[in-house]
């Protein structure tokens, strides 16, 4: 069998296959269709502090290969998720990255100081890119200098591999991908969500309640596919690619293109087996060819 | 690890216009599904069909056992993109299906005048109930016989107008009367349905009566105001936009009474459909 096997800022994935944060829950969700076991990490919903309660509906609508989604962070806070999320997710054999999101740099602070001991625990995502609440999230990943900021206090709290999620709703991305790598970044994940907006016609009213949503899905991969692509020519940490991915050819195209893993988000909705459907997809790939280790495939794009 | 894997495919039977805009579809399934209950729902999508993007939420119109495997009934209403496609299935095609998802309604033993208020296109949960209930599959040992325990159904079911009002004949064969409502007076009463029920709860005892309702937001929203002050149970399944059906995308919620909190959000897929309606928040 090839050698799926990757090393992400010092955390060890048997396979580049994880999950995106906001599409997987809290990993329970997804036992009675796949052994959770078999991914090379999960990546849990995004927490807060304090639990949060979420933007009113409707909070999602379905839009030429893709849909919005305004969910607005709707989570547990870190305590509930420290007491009864992590008990389950201890019992199982794969990495589990908690996915983080304050108001402030503090706060980002405070939650990565409250969950690096925590047994279990085995990265940081840093979510600067949120784009669906008022405070925090996107407003930090939007400019060089508060990025850098938080993900300093991050780093300075914690002995974690930290992951910083990007946004695609700025100028230049790899700009910021260079910044976060300065403050001492150990991995990049990008695409978040590109902030959309659709109009019932009928009632003349969004149809989010909070007017706009972060897009996702397969309209959104040659965008997340180029933005990969252009940060990894920037920056010498790995990068995680993410937007769109539904099948095993999807990956490879980030893998190519030079990304080190993947995320699945939205193709979970579709079917709560993609993860290892694609899984399978890219040994079927790699065995064809006679590709022992994935890393003969990152990275390669001819151009 | 629990596996209950409730992801599978099914074949259509057929998919039938019963209305403007109104469809009864059957679909033939061989390995889940067998234990679907009123209330429950699925995600379905045509096979290999990458556009519309999302499944779409159906809930269950009817459940049989045949020799074959087991066939699941829909009546659904084409209000866009996913139920356009939907309706353009024929026989043979081949769907995906992840069900029987969600929470039935739950029967209320003591409770022997059954009501069962829909407004258009929630007349399909509820016709299913009625069914599940004339039968008696939630006591075997009554099966059959006419006993004097026996349960009274009533089903109460409005419309815009008398085309819209789709699905009377199989509530007629399971419920032991039929009141009907127009908002034009075409057919039936004139008004909604909930003046209608409010017009006959005044000479039934309340003490015997449960209630389950589905149907549009203003129409259970009035229903929750017309029984705020009485003493009935009342179950009402809710519907909302989903994308995973499975409590992820936390894409349906809902607000709701919540003990410590005041209120927060549930969702429709996981922690319903069916809710008590004393438990639902209006804005």
């Amino acid at each position: 069998m090839p050698d799926l096997s990757v090393d992400i800022g010092g955390l060890k994935l048997k396979n580049p296959i994880m999950t995106a944060s906001g599409t997987f829950g809290y990993g329970e969700e997804y036992a009675p269709f796949i052994n959770l076991n078999d991914l090379g990490a999960i990546i849990v919903k995004g927490l807060s502090l304090k639990p949060r309660m979420g933007n009113p509906p409707p909070r999602i609508i379905e839009t030429a290969s893709g849909m919005l989604n305004a969910i607005g962070l709707q989570n547990v806070g870190v305590q509930a998720f420290i007491e009864k999320k992590m008990p389950y997710l201890r019992t199982l054999e794969v990495p589990v990255i908690a996915n983080i999101l304050g108001e402030d740099p503090e706060e980002y602070q405070r939650i990565a100081e409250r969950l690096t001991p925590v047994p279990g625990v085995a990265a940081l995502e840093v979510n600067i890119s949120c784009p669906n609440v008022s405070k925090g999230g996107i407003a930090f990943g939007a400019n060089p200098e508060s990025a850098i900021d938080v993900v300093r206090r991050v780093k300075s709290v914690t002995d974690l591999p930290v992951i910083v999620k990007l946004s695609p709703n700025v100028t230049d991305i790899a700009m910021i991908a260079e910044a976060v790598e300065s403050a001492g970044a150990d991995a990049l994940s990008l695409i978040n969500t590109i902030t959309g907006m659709s109009v019932d016609i009928d009632k003349r009213i969004p149809h989010l309640k909070n007017i706009t949503g972060g897009l996702s899905g397969p309209a959104i991969k040659p965008i997340a596919l180029r933005m990969v692509w252009q940060v990894v020519n920037r920056v010498k940490i790995p990068v995680i690619g993410v937007g769109g991915i539904m099948d095993a050819s999807d990956t490879l195209e980030f893998l190519i293109v030079g990304a080190t893993a993947v995320q699945i988000g939205t193709a979970n909705f579709i079917n709560p087996q993609s993860t290892i459907h694609i899984l399978n997809g890219l040994l079927a790939y790699m065995e064809k060819r006679h590709i022992r280790d994935i890393h003969e495939l990152i990275g390669t794009l001819k151009c | 690890m629990e596996k209950k894997l409730n992801l599978g495919s099914g074949c259509v039977i057929e998919n039938v216009n019963v209305a403007k805009d109104h469809f009864v579809m059957s679909l033939l399934l061989t390995s889940i599904c067998k234990d679907a209950l009123p209330g429950q729902f699925v995600m379905i999508r045509k096979q290999g069909v990458k556009d519309p993007l999302l499944s779409r939420p159906l809930s269950l119109y009817g459940v049989y056992q045949t020799d074959a495997g087991t066939v699941l009934e829909f009546l659904y209403r084409v209000v866009g993109k996913g139920t356009w496609a939907l309706s353009r299935l024929t026989g043979g095609d081949q769907v995906d299906i992840l069900g029987p998802l969600g929470k039935p309604f739950e029967i209320l033993p003591d409770r022997n005048h059954v009501i069962l208020l829909a407004g258009g296109i929630g007349v399909a949960p509820l016709s299913y109930f009625a069914e599940y209930l004339a039968k008696d599959l939630d006591r075997p040992e009554e099966r059959g016989e006419e006993t004097a325990s026996a349960r009274k159904v009533s089903f109460y079911l409005g419309a815009t107008t008398a085309a819209a009002l789709v699905g009377i004949e199989k509530i007629e064969r399971f419920c032991t009367e039929v009141r009907t409502s127009t908002d034009d007076g075409s057919a039936g009463f004139a008004g909604t349905v909930t003046e209608l029920l409010q017009q006959d709860l005044a000479g039934l005892d309340h003490r015997n009566l449960c209630l389950y309702s589905c149907g549009p937001a203003a129409m259970i929203r009035s229903l929750s105001q017309l029984i705020e002050s009485l003493d009935i149970p009342c179950q009402v399944s809710m519907e909302e936009r989903m994308a995973c059906g499975i409590g992820a995308c936390l894409g349906c919620s809902i607000k709701v009474r919540d003990a410590s909190l005041g209120w927060s959000y549930c969702q429709v897929c996981a922690d319903g459909p069916v809710f008590d309606i004393k438990n639902l928040l209006w804005e």
